[in-house]
């Protein structure tokens, strides 16, 4: 099951961006409706954002039950499927 | 194994001489090294075999840009196939060799840097295609196999199958409903709106239906087309946890381009073991 990491806003800056090492490699963390935000963990052990997240891979990790009801993202996209 | 030469004579100047090898297949190979890639003989032939079946069927000049994400690394996957823009993978989505992308549905996608009111060719506001080929079946509503959307009548994007068994899309109208009865949202799904008017789908070639929007727009969208999930706004999102092989954007197809974009699609799915 995928599992994520909730960082804080100063947190996501440090990791925000394109990687130093493969131009074709990015992170944006997922802002959170409580002000955080969220990074799965995948993006921990990718050797292109190696530089960025090492610091991070001690911070919990959550299943995205847990985190469901702080997305925000999926609220601003305007509905299909008959609404 | 060997490919057969993919030379065609009658196309004449769009064949270079080198090898029988497309000349655009060699730009194409060309970027991807400059990205710091490599091509392999082999896996051109299949790109150039792809590209001459295009030009062919009259699909290519159609077509705006592809990417073919059953590639045999993620630079290769990456460097669109016309256009040879580099995408960005963002949040590390899964990757697989000859397969393409698998997507998480809640942080990751493809940012591919294709901006349709800069860098459309052939599309128009008013003629518009999207398509993409699912690797799995997948069933969610208000999530997206590609798009972007900058308002209501201002947006391409298609969604290959909702928990209601639709293709759900817009081209430059409010997010539709098209179809019915969609149980499988693997293989190749278009979603266009013609030059005259008409908003359909397209699955495997076939046609699985048309719309009439509830309002419609003329103006391209001025932000990125995304893969795995759409930019709404400026805000990420419509996240779909799909497995993808390949993506097109271009100009709507006639009902014969169609089929033929999708024989050469699947094709060249098959020729690298993809195929759904």
């Amino acid at each position: 099951m995928a599992r994520f990491i909730v960082l804080t806003a100063e947190q996501a800056a440090v990791v925000r961006g394109v990687s130093p090492v493969a131009k074709w490699a990015a992170i944006e963390p997922v802002a959170l409706s409580d002000g955080g935000f969220i990074i799965n963990e995948e993006v921990l052990t990718d050797p292109a954002h190696n530089s960025k997240t090492r610091t991070l891979t001690a911070l919990t990790k959550y299943d995205r039950a847990t985190i469901e009801s702080r997305l925000s993202t999926d609220a601003a996209i305007e509905k299909g499927d008959g609404k | 194994m060997r490919m057969r030469s993919p030379y065609r004579p009658h196309l004449g100047g769009n064949v270079a001489a080198m090898g029988g090898i497309d000349a655009d297949a060699l730009l194409w190979r060309d970027a991807v090294v400059t990205n710091g890639g490599t091509v392999s003989a082999d896996r051109l032939a299949i790109i150039s075999t792809f590209i001459v079946a295009e030009k062919v069927a009259g699909t290519w000049a159609l077509t705006d840009d592809y990417w073919g994400f059953w590639a045999e690394s993620q630079i290769q996957a990456l460097t669109s196939l016309k256009q040879r823009r580099l995408a960005t993978a963002v949040n590390t989505p899964t990757f697989t060799t000859d397969r393409g992308y698998a997507f998480n549905g809640t942080t990751n996608y493809l940012d591919t840097g294709f901006v349709p009111s800069t860098h459309a060719v052939a599309m128009t506001g008013s003629n518009m295609r999207i398509a993409g080929y699912e690797r799995a079946n997948l069933a969610v509503t208000n999530s997206y196999t590609a798009g972007v959307s900058d308002g209501t009548n201002q947006g391409l994007r298609v969604g290959a199958r909702t928990a209601g068994n639709v293709v759900v899309g817009a081209a430059n109208c409010p997010a539709t409903n098209i179809g019915s009865g969609i149980m499988d949202s693997r293989g190749l799904t278009a979603l266009s709106r013609t030059a005259a008017g008409v908003f359909g789908i397209y699955k495997n070639g076939l046609t699985g239906g048309t719309a009439v929007p509830a309002s419609t727009g003329t103006v391209l969208p001025i932000r990125s087309i995304g893969i795995g999930a759409i930019m709404f706004s400026g805000t990420w999102g419509g996240y779909r946890a799909a497995t993808i092989g390949a993506v097109m954007v271009g100009a709507s197809l006639s009902a014969a381009q169609e089929l033929a974009q999708y024989n050469a699609v699947q094709a060249w799915a098959t020729a690298v073991g993809a195929q759904v």
